[in-house]
């Protein structure tokens, strides 16, 4: 039988950290009989002196050849190997590296013959590989060079002026007719007793000065479509509908303030009222009278088992505010944790006791009462750390509410079980399961202002890496950091237009196409994540991976028992011939 | 567009000084923004705390596994060059750039002719050679100077010729447009505390040390046992010890609430009849899933929680445990009650080179941003947990792109 097809082994001794154990005059025997092999030889340590050098020499005289080495886990020093020999210009498709030293030198070495009978095998598999490997084809996409950020709160803001001031296109789009979002709501920025216009202003200031970013206030989104690098997005407001092409999409909707309708007599008593009326009430200047704050009103519940986070310092940023401008005024809240983590927001909590505001701690499951007939008299509490009930006399309540997520249909995104929007774990958490979708700010999980100008920028760096470059090589796992990934691929003469796959892609990265022959499902590669989900339910192969196709598999798997019958555990324990 | 990254890198690149997530993350972020980095770090290992995390909540991932994908991008960045090892003893100032004095502590393995094999450490009488880390690969050694006999067996040994025990430190000058300052945090010393007790018994452990302590990976495989090797019964985690206490650490480390629950919680998922019991002043679930990750997950294990701030905690003479005497104070009832393990949980402090004062503002401690080119993030600007410390990496590469390098 000859073999069009071949290849040069090479042996790695890593200065006898494998042929200590592994028989190399065995292996080499193995390899001069099978067919497929071209050449074979043997080094010290592939990874020092010019051993990798002469190899790219080698490999780049003759374009078609292709090596199989034998040596270390790629995690060892097998990668830096293949981004040596790219670095040499060589196709890294032309190289595989088979593991004999951590997988079977290292592993096995107190057994040196099934470590022997181990490496061949895998080198054969190995080689079987090589020759039958397929590779997902680059894509390469234009990208639009353009960002939208959709809501002009603190981190809408934040992030357009960080990209627009970096030269990057951006278009700004709000819903209201003013920029600043929640920032127009607030009276004081806490920590820090910042006015709102002190963060405001020079984001307002720098959208108008950049020259690159564009505002369209008024207006509203209604559809995204497309992907990343090439969205096309619908807006509509004052001036009609108009469509826009962008390369990335930010997300800054926020969040919306809940209405505690029906909680502690809201809306029955006059001097009950919610956090943000508070607010608009210190907007409008400096209020009076003995004041009562009680946290986690509607949340922290079952309705809504979360922390808003943004609670407690609001409470305690006009809780000081109202004990500095007067100081005979009571003021108390009653919390439950109170919720001041770090540095600046331990330091407002300690700020407010120095004020003399009062703490009470109490039971969520015993709750306190507002007392009153047409207004407020007080709130009856039971404290919680001292055992004793109390009624504090007060003239306002301010009900603590949190903010709960928008409901935005027009963005794909998934939400999480609390509404807010899914991102990706650990160090991605500005970005979203749909590449190209970036989310920051109070539409992520509620922030307090700072965090939310810290988490636009963030964003605006992760979707500067995506816009800025002119094209995108797409090759499956686009979201995955540069790392060279499978991406599935249909093959357009079997695919009967079934849909399992449409139905099967975690990533809507499948849909399907009217052709001549009928329905044909396409994969877009910028959103494929290499996952296979289609490959698995497609009923007649056509849809695959490339790098994991079953005819190659197959090939693997056979070339794994070549030349050995295969035996079962039952022949084994019967006693028969092993080790044939 | 006429994007900077465009018209050709900058010559100069930019500092990043710690190699925890949110260095990391500055370090990537600038990086692929067409920027050249130096990432410096002072240990033998890119990935911070976290990569020497046994879990990572409200996910219960693992902490080194994603931290070290994040690591390799770092090492295999064209752009980014990673000093280990190293720290930064001075910055001096040029004509709208800096030279950093990187000082790379000696090195007696050469790492580009190791090859891993551990030959030098099998042989070692003195146990001097060590791995940097027991998870990393490819596993990287280190000969401990002060362990070192210089008998010279390590380098008969050594098939490539990589060590040479006299080898010198080295100085880097490197040209700098900006710094990043990411040095994160250590965990604080208790001695001012010392009705914790931290110090007076190997059974009262601070939570990092019981993190490993108690690691699927550490000593213990995922049981939690005492020091002289009987299991532990009952433990104790105290909250904010050392830290919302104006003798050490004002400030709420903001980590430790959740770090607790989660030990907590994988103490009683892998040994069902420990006892744990979480002294607390306030619980602070605040973040992304951190609530119902305390509902759901942590309450459910049958975890009890005391509303208390020990007064005292000492070991027990006889060996008989760690005794806490604390006051309830949601029924105002003093008690005392016997633990097998106490940890103290909260101490923790930034990290502030003394090269930091020259360049940077600080406040308790912390390094705030006062100069320009001078910018910072992570646990070491304010107490921050993975997830913000990554955030405010990101954010840190945008803001020098934007307003230092222009």
């Amino acid at each position: 039988m000859t073999f069009v097809d071949t290849v040069a082994c090479l042996l790695c001794r890593c200065h006898g950290e494998i042929d200590d154990v592994v028989d190399f005059d065995r292996l080499q025997l193995q390899l001069a009989d099978d067919g497929r092999v071209d050449s074979v030889e043997v080094c010290d340590a592939l990874c020092l002196g010019d051993s990798l050098a002469n190899l790219a020499r080698k490999m780049g005289a003759d374009n078609g050849s292709r090596t199989l080495i034998a040596g270390c886990s790629a995690l060892a020093r097998g990668d830096e190997l293949v981004d040596r020999l790219t670095a040499h210009g060589i196709d890294p498709g032309r190289v595989k590296i088979t593991d004999i030293r951590e997988g079977c030198a290292w592993i096995h070495a107190d057994q040196p013959k099934e470590a022997t009978s181990k490496a061949a095998d895998l080198v054969r598999m190995g080689i079987t590989a090589l020759l039958h490997r397929q590779t997902s084809p680059e894509v390469e996409i234009e990208i639009c060079p353009r960002v939208l950020v959709i809501g002009s709160g603190p981190a809408g803001m934040a992030a357009a002026v960080a990209l627009g001031s970096y030269g990057v296109s951006v278009v700004l789009v709000e819903s209201t007719g003013k920029l600043g979002g929640m920032l127009n709501y607030l009276s004081r920025v806490a920590p820090g007793d910042r006015t709102t216009e002190e963060i405001q202003e020079p984001l307002v200031e720098a959208i108008r000065k950049v020259p690159n970013i564009q505002v369209h206030l008024g207006t509203r989104v209604d559809k995204i479509e497309g992907s990343a690098g090439n969205f096309e997005v619908f807006l509509s407001g004052k001036n009609g509908e108009t469509r826009l092409e962008t390369g990335a999409i930010i997300v800054a909707t926020g969040a919306k303030p809940v209405l505690p309708r029906g909680m502690y007599r809201y809306g029955e008593l006059a001097g009950v009222i919610s956090g943000m009326e508070m607010e608009k009430i210190f907007k409008d200047g400096m209020p009076a009278g003995d004041t009562v704050f009680i946290q986690c009103v509607a949340v922290r519940n079952q309705a809504r088992p979360y922390c808003s986070a943004v609670c407690c310092p609001a409470s305690l940023k006009n809780a000081i505010r109202l004990k500095e401008s007067n100081n005979k005024v009571d003021v108390t809240i009653l919390h439950r944790d109170v919720m001041s983590p770090g540095r600046h927001l331990e330091e407002l909590y300690r700020c407010a006791t120095a004020a003399g505001v009062g703490f009470i701690r109490f039971d969520p499951d015993d709750p306190p009462r507002v007392e009153g007939n047409d207004k407020v008299a007080g709130v009856r509490v039971a404290d919680a750390l001292s055992g004793q009930k109390r009624l504090i006399e007060a003239e306002r309540v301010v009900l603590a509410t949190p903010l709960e997520p928008r409901e935005n249909s027009a963005i794909p995104l998934s939400a999480d079980n609390h509404g807010f929007y899914t991102v990706q774990s650990f160090l991605h958490t500005v970005e979203t399961t749909v590449p190209g979708l970036f989310v920051c700010g109070s539409a992520r999980w509620p922030v307090m202002v700072d965090g939310a100008l810290t988490q636009g920028r963030a964003a605006a760096a992760k979707a500067l890496d995506l816009v800025s470059r002119p094209k995108y090589r797409a090759s499956g796992l686009i979201g995955f950091q540069g790392t060279r990934f499978a991406c599935a691929q249909v093959s357009q003469k079997t695919c009967t237009g079934c849909g399992n796959c449409v139905a099967a892609c975690p990533f809507d990265a499948c849909h399907l196409e009217k052709t001549k022959e009928g329905l044909r499902a396409v994969v877009n590669p910028v959103c494929c994540m290499g996952c296979g989900s289609c490959a698995a339910v497609c009923p007649n192969q056509s849809a695959a991976l490339p790098e994991m196709a079953s005819i190659s598999m197959a090939r693997i798997v056979e070339n794994a028992f070549a030349g050995r019958p295969l035996r079962c555990r039952c022949a084994d324990t019967q006693g028969s011939a092993a080790n044939q | 567009m006429n994007l900077p990254l465009q018209t050709g890198e900058a010559e100069d690149s930019i500092l990043v000084v710690g190699g925890g997530v949110a260095g990391i993350s500055a370090a990537l972020d600038l990086a692929r923004a067409g920027r050249s980095v130096h990432l410096v770090e002072r240990n033998g290992e890119l990935g911070g705390w976290t990569a020497r995390l046994d879990k990572l909540y409200p996910t219960d991932h693992c902490g080194f596994c994603p931290v070290w994908s994040e690591v390799r991008l770092c090492q295999r960045h064209p752009r980014i060059t990673v000093h280990t090892w190293t720290t930064v003893v001075e910055l001096e100032s040029g004509d709208g750039f800096r030279t950093a004095v990187l000082h790379r502590a000696p090195n007696a393995i050469d790492v580009d002719s190791c090859i891993c094999c551990g030959r030098c450490a099998q042989v070692c009488q003195n146990a001097a050679v060590a791995l940097t880390d027991p998870h990393v690969y490819p596993p990287a050694f280190r000969i401990d100077a002060a362990r070192c006999t210089d008998c010279g067996l390590c380098i008969d040994a050594c098939p490539t010729g990589a060590i040479d025990l006299h080898r010198q430190s080295e100085v880097l000058r490197t040209r700098i447009q900006g710094v990043v300052w990411a040095t994160g945090f250590e965990v604080a010393d208790l001695s001012m505390a010392p009705e914790l007790g931290a110090g007076s018994h190997p059974d009262i452990m601070d939570a990092l040390a019981f993190e490993n302590w108690i690691a699927e990976a550490g000593p213990n495989q995922g049981r939690v046992r005492c020091h002289d090797g009987r299991p532990a019964a009952q433990v104790a985690f105290i909250q904010c010890a050392g830290a919302r206490d104006r003798r050490s650490q004002p400030q709420c480390s903001a980590v430790c609430c959740m770090h607790a629950l989660k030990q907590a919680r994988w103490v009683r998922r892998r040994n069902g009849d420990v006892r744990c019991v979480i002294f607390y002043t306030d619980i602070r679930t605040e973040g992304r899933g951190y609530e119902t990750y305390f509902r759901n997950e942590v309450l459910a294990e049958g975890i009890e929680m005391i509303r208390a701030r020990p007064g005292l905690v000492y070991p027990l003479p006889g060996g008989d445990g760690i005794a806490v005497k604390y006051e309830n104070t949601l029924v105002q009832k003093p008690a005392m009650e016997q633990f097998d393990l106490v940890v103290l949980n909260g101490g923790l402090r930034p990290v502030c080179p003394e090269i930091i004062q020259a360049t940077g503002v600080l406040t308790g401690g912390f390094v705030e941003e006062g100069i320009r080119d001078v910018l910072s993030c992570g646990f070491c600007k304010a107490p921050a947990d993975v997830e913000m410390a990554a955030i405010q990496g990101s954010a840190v590469a945008m803001e020098m792109l934007t307003e230092v390098l222009r």
